[in-house]
């Protein structure tokens, strides 16, 4: 009995496979450093590690990307309706929210598929430099952006 | 004996004695051997459900349905996973059917039995647990959800009279020394409660019940361990988008709260609200290694009680 039998969920091993993380550092980087890290590391994670639910994940992360910029205009049309000055800062809460709900929603999905992946003794890194460095160095430059046009806070 | 049955065998034995990776491993080496196997493939959906693997049990699952759709096995399989999916109707549909193909299998019994349970029928869960054992008397896993139900259900002296039964048939069944650990600690016998804990946590460290068991003996010797007991407790109970929904709403909640007292120029009082934050997020961080860590120290150190 030598054949192999490869289960769905088991690593298929790839070149990208030591560029994967474990998922709670695209979840800290949306704390830390925003959407536009967190969102496209998911879907990068998801294909490094090759899990079994990357289509899924990546249309979750690309989708939610599209969905931020929604609300975003959604909140504005809204603000600029008239509503008082202070309520503008409770109403952007929506946004933090759906930036988490996506985070979690990812981390939940990809959890299961990386302890697999590390099981099997898959490569990864350890992403607190890279959660650091973008939380520290780059959210203020992309912040900055939001000054080239509001939309950009979708990102953040 | 040919050399499926024996790799089968070895891999049930391997389930039993708690490492169902081993197993996975040897039913791995038989369906690459014969990949058409339908018990196998149902056996493999089963043991990759106790490791959570829910993607890969329902892609076996479905496989042994397709290969043997009158199969008892393959049809409890899939209805297990139908469950851990949380399609009770489609689970309830495959049970029948797994019942009607085999009238004498205790197996879709306890599925129907489990899920009458979720529905919040358990009178009707112990009339079928009833009926299984009335099947097959000496099957402890049988025995084991009997005990736990009544457990359950507040019935102490007859849930320990089942556990005893089971214990009587296997020495060292886990879940119903758990269900005798839960017993002795209704009646606030820590030390026995503990022994029972121990002895299977030291079989197997990731037995649930038994985790469940030492973490409520902590509770009541731990005040502060035990207010996080409780909360994973509830959150665990909440399912998976049952604990972002609490969790974005307590996000919500605490932003709008901080907002809310700095507006109103309660600086303070908003301060506060970042401390208890930032205490509540170290609280629920860190509790759940430090749990580990307690239980695996007491794990490493077993001594149970001479008379155990």
């Amino acid at each position: 009995m030598s054949s192999t039998y490869t289960l769905p969920d088991e690593p298929k091993p790839s070149t990208l496979s030591r560029m994967s993380t474990d998922p709670v550092w695209p979840l800290l980087a949306m704390m830390f450093a925003g959407a536009w890290l967190s969102l496209p590391w998911f879907a990068f994670n998801a294909w490094a590690f090759g899990s079994p639910e990357r289509g899924r994940e990546t249309a979750i992360a690309l989708g939610g990307i599209a969905a931020l910029f929604m609300t975003l205009l959604m909140l504005l049309s809204v603000i600029g309706g008239g509503v008082p000055e202070w309520s503008v800062s409770y109403l952007l809460l929506l946004l933090t929210l759906e930036k988490l709900a996506l985070a979690y929603w990812l981390y939940h999905l990809q959890s299961p598929g990386f302890a697999m992946h590390t099981y099997f003794g898959g490569a990864s890194f350890n992403g607190l430099v890279l959660v650091l460095a973008a939380g520290f160095l780059l959210r203020p430059r992309v912040a900055e952006l939001i000054d080239v046009h509001v939309l950009f806070l979708a990102l953040l | 004996m040919n050399l499926t049955n024996l790799f089968v065998g070895q891999a049930v034995r391997r389930l039993e004695a708690g490492d169902p990776q081993g197993a996975i491993e040897l039913f791995k080496k038989v369906l690459g051997h014969d990949p058409n196997d339908a018990s196998v493939h149902a056996l493999l959906a089963l043991t990759l459900l106790s490791t959570k693997r829910l993607h890969a049990a329902e892609l076996e699952a479905g496989l042994a349905l397709q290969l043997e759709p009158m199969s008892g096995l393959a049809l409890t399989a899939a209805a297990r996973v139908a469950i851990a999916r949380n399609q009770l109707s489609r689970a309830g549909e495959l049970a029948a059917r797994a019942v009607a193909a085999d009238p004498e299998d205790a197996a879709p019994l306890r599925i129907q039995a489990t899920l009458s349970t979720m529905r919040g029928q358990p009178d009707v869960a112990v009339k079928l647990l009833r009926r299984a054992r009335g099947i097959e008397p000496e099957n402890t896993h049988v025995l084991g959800d009997l005990a736990e139900l009544l457990l359950g259900m507040g019935k102490v002296e007859e849930a320990e009279e089942v556990a005893r039964d089971a214990l009587s048939i296997e020495a060292a069944h886990a879940d119903s020394l758990v269900v005798m650990g839960h017993v002795f600690l209704k009646r606030g016998d820590l030390d026995a409660a503990h022994d029972q804990a121990v002895w299977v946590l030291s079989h197997n460290p990731d037995h649930e019940g038994a985790l469940h068991l030492i973490a409520a003996i902590k509770a009541r010797r731990n005040p502060v361990l035990g207010l996080w007991w409780r909360y994973h407790t509830w959150m665990s109970e909440l399912g998976q988008t049952g604990v972002v929904v609490v969790l974005l709403g307590a996000y919500f909640v605490y932003r709008v709260v901080a907002l809310a007292t700095e507006d109103l120029g309660y600086e303070q009082l908003s301060n506060g609200v970042e401390v208890a934050w930032l205490g509540i997020c170290a609280f629920t961080w860190f509790g759940p290694a430090i749990f580990r860590r307690m239980v695996n120290r007491e794990v490493g150190r077993v001594e149970l009680d001479p008379e155990f």
